[in-house]
């Protein structure tokens, strides 16, 4: 018998699936699930370490904090500054003056704005702040709505007028960070007009992140701790890598899942001998049984697949998720709102939806390829092998 | 063919069809819910990834070498925000906490 056309093949898979249709929307959804839940956790880590990547990447070459019988100290700023400006390779040596103090809502991390960055902050469309007012971060804004003052306690009990509020797109970088100007920043600090609590340092080239450790270390009059670039983004991107143990409590049950529903292909198809039988007997051949069995699988495997990648896509990459944060980083108040960088997203969902749908389709057409050596009476006899 | 066949068909026949209409008016709910999902809300930041380049330039202008994925004053927070020296609340003993 000549083989059958792919549409009447198709018309043929379809009235097959027709006479078991609560099966086939169960496997559907069981792949749907399947895929949905791995292609998350995957794209996720990959999302995250992608997109961490690139924010601190944007940051300062190196960080010097200054340290004193094993523990940090304030920086004196031009002694400093001139020491790091005086090593080969530095281009740019940064004041900060940041910390952590108490909020009304718990701990927040204060950041003093120069003016420099008050002006280019002003280019991109925020709000600096000025003296006595505090600009809050996207998700303090959340937790402090209609509230038009806010007291801060570090040193000292300061309360603030509340300046201005950044917008949900800084959530990643300044969720909840309060923007102060550095005299304000210092007073609650306890740091004098002359300190800083570290040095950002950018450096030439790349590559000299690490080569000018050594004689960066040697410049200073006192002891420091200098953080590199890598050693930022490694502690970023361990932020979610933490949850690895989820991840694979995740992944585990998901290759169970698909074990199972591999073995159930495999029996169901060794269950069908019968039907194989049938249709060896009526002239099909086993091109036109493999080509069956094929687009049986397809037609299940192909929209679920497509609908648990897509909703995979969307729950990781969709503007502002919070749940990453909820889940995994035990924000007491809302989480920050992560837009996610989704170049290299395509290969993820590629290799889980080969992961899932290859077994699937071959657990699917094996049945068929093994009967095509068996004598069709055997197994309408309920034989064959 | 007799009677009982011809019915058998028919009936195969309206499964089919049936089965076709059903797979087919789900996969245009699911394109076109998707598509107009995608459009309404998602393709500036979705599509593009223009959402993290807002953050890169703040973190360029303000220096930044944490981002603000973990809570304040935790150790997730790393690698320094927990820096004692600017930190006298959190962190009992450290140096600044007695000024």
């Amino acid at each position: 018998m000549m083989g059958r056309s792919g549409r009447s093949m198709l018309v043929w898979a379809s009235r097959e699936l027709g006479r078991h249709p609560g099966e086939g929307i169960l496997t559907g959804l069981t792949i749907c699930a399947l895929v949905a839940v791995t292609a998350t956790v995957l794209l996720l880590t990959q999302a995250w370490t992608t997109t961490a990547t690139n924010l601190i990447e944007a940051g300062p070459s190196l960080v010097v904090r200054r340290l004193e019988h094993g523990t940090w100290q304030p920086l004196p700023i031009e002694p400093a500054r001139k020491a790091a400006m005086g090593v080969v390779g530095v281009v740019r040596a940064t004041a900060r003056v940041w910390g952590v103090v108490t909020g009304p809502a718990g701990a927040v991390t204060i950041l003093g704005v120069t003016p420099e960055q008050a002006a280019q902050l002003t280019e991109l469309g925020l709000t600096p702040p000025a003296i006595g007012e505090a600009v809050l971060g996207p998700g303090l804004s959340e937790t402090l709505s209609g509230n038009p003052r806010l007291q801060l306690t570090g040193t000292t009990e300061t309360t603030f007028n509340i300046g201005g509020r950044l917008p949900r797109s800084t959530s990643l970088a300044l969720h909840d960070v309060i923007l102060l100007t550095p005299f304000n920043a210092r007073e609650l600090l306890g740091l004098a007009p002359d300190e800083a609590s570290d040095l950002a340092i950018d450096v030439f080239h790349e590559a000299e992140e690490e080569a000018i450790l050594p004689d960066l270390a040697a410049a200073f009059p006192f002891q420091v701790r200098i953080t590199t670039k890598r050693e930022a983004v490694g502690a970023a991107v361990s932020l979610l890598s933490r949850s690895g143990g989820l991840t694979v409590m995740l992944i585990v049950p998901a290759l169970l899942a698909l074990t199972l529903l591999i073995a159930t292909a495999l029996r169901s198809g060794s269950g069908s001998r019968r039907d194989i039988g049938l249709y060896k007997a009526l002239g099909w051949t086993t091109g036109d049984l493999i080509s069956l069995h094929l687009y049986k699988s397809l037609a299940i495997g192909l929209p679920a697949s497509a609908l648990g990648l897509a909703l995979s896509y969307t729950l990781v990459f969709w503007p502002g998720v919070t749940w990453p944060g909820a889940m995994f980083l035990s924000w007491q108040g809302p989480p920050p709102r992560l837009t996610l960088d989704p170049s290299g997203a395509g290969l993820v969902l590629l290799a889980v939806a080969a992961l899932v749908l290859t077994p699937w389709i071959l657990a699917s057409v094996i049945p068929s390829i093994r009967g095509a050596v068996t004598d069709p009476d055997d197994f309408m006899r309920g034989g064959g092998s | 063919m007799t009677r009982s066949d011809s019915r058998a068909n028919e009936a195969a026949r309206r499964t089919l069809a049936g089965s076709r209409r059903c797979f087919l008016t789900v996969a245009v709910m699911w394109l076109v819910t998707g598509a107009v999902l995608t459009i309404a809300v998602g393709t500036p930041e979705v599509l593009r990834g223009d959402g993290p380049r807002v953050d890169a330039r703040l973190v360029d202008i303000l220096a930044l070498d944490t981002l603000a994925m973990a809570p304040s004053g935790t150790p997730m927070r790393a690698p320094a925000t927990v820096h004692p020296a600017v930190h006298p609340v959190h962190v009992p003993g450290a140096p600044g906490s007695d000024r």
